[in-house]
């Protein structure tokens, strides 16, 4: 498709450059919340913080915004298959591990 | 001056499927190898905790840091370089892509430093889970940013040609969406393996 927009361009610009942004902040957050949180808070923060990150690369700079939905919806499936293996493990490391141990010895 | 955009995104744009289409059977298969990856990471953590914590102290997070920067602005690059390709603006797309080029080699340096002082301190892969799983999962990532410097190589050299036109868009969003999930398998291997 063509179109004559400048200004979608500068537009654009802008968005990914706020993205970039946003992206070192967000990791620098997460840096300065290691040394300042109990460990149980700062995992979950650090899930969420990364969550973030990878959500706005596959969304803006990927462009899964403007790609149909099918599309869409496999990336994001993988984002939350992604996130809840490492959330269970991370917060029920016990269980995780019992059930594991369970499956290799039956 | 008229500007003509190719491919950008605004309201008025019909969704379409960046890059080729059958990229993404590649692109997302990729993916879900290294989801099954995290998952074996994230098992082995949870049934060795102080392996893992041991294994956690002998790295340096700074050098994790800087990669995460380095690879970041590497994809701010290669989005800033595509959105001049939409306006067929090619020697200012060459530029963005020889700059995401450069800090993708300055990953690489890192992580050939981080290896060689992990060998040097005594790592060994074939006794210890977190060794063997960190040079695992490193070692095929920076494979993926091997590959995704030489797809780098052949954008620029997309750009360059004399005719270069929209007929190189899905190629160079292509090769732009592989070095994205590179940058997004790292942002996920750096929350497991530099920071929690």
């Amino acid at each position: 498709m063509v179109n004559t927009e400048k200004g979608s361009l500068i537009s654009q610009q802008r968005t990914i450059t706020i993205t970039w942004l946003l992206l070192v902040a967000l990791m620098l957050y997460a840096l300065h919340l290691s040394g300042s949180l109990a460990p149980p808070l700062f995992l979950m923060c650090a899930l969420g913080l990364t969550l973030l990150k990878v959500v706005l690369v596959i969304w803006i700079y990927m462009d899964i915004r403007s790609a149909p939905l099918w599309l869409q919806g496999l990336c994001g499936a993988w984002v939350v298959l992604v996130m809840l293996i490492i959330s269970l493990a991370y917060l029920a490391p016990e269980q995780l591990a019992r059930a594991t141990t369970t499956l290799a010895t039956n | 001056m008229t500007t003509v955009a190719v491919g950008s995104n605004n309201d008025t744009k019909k969704r379409h499927v960046p890059g080729e289409a059958g990229l993404w059977i590649f692109v997302l298969g990729d993916m879900c190898v290294f989801a099954l990856f995290f998952a074996l990471w994230s098992i082995s953590h949870a049934q060795h905790p102080e392996m893992f914590a041991q294994g956690h102290a002998s790295i340096s997070q700074m050098s994790g840091v800087i990669n995460t920067l380095a690879l970041l602005t590497s994809s701010f690059c290669v989005a800033w370089g595509m959105n001049q390709v939409y306006v067929l603006r090619f020697k200012a797309a060459r530029r963005a892509f020889l700059s995401a080029f450069s800090l993708g080699g300055v990953f690489v340096l890192v992580k050939i430093g981080e290896y060689r002082h992990k060998i040097l301190a005594g790592a060994d892969a074939t006794q210890n889970e977190f060794d063997m799983y960190y040079f695992v999962l490193t070692g095929v990532h920076l494979l993926h940013v091997l590959v995704g410097m030489v797809a780098l190589l052949l954008m620029i050299a997309r750009c360059k040609r004399p005719h270069a036109g929209t007929q190189d868009v899905p190629f160079l969003e292509g090769a732009g969406v592989y070095w994205h999930m590179v940058d997004v398998l790292w942002i996920v291997l750096f929350l497991l393996i530099y920071m929690v």
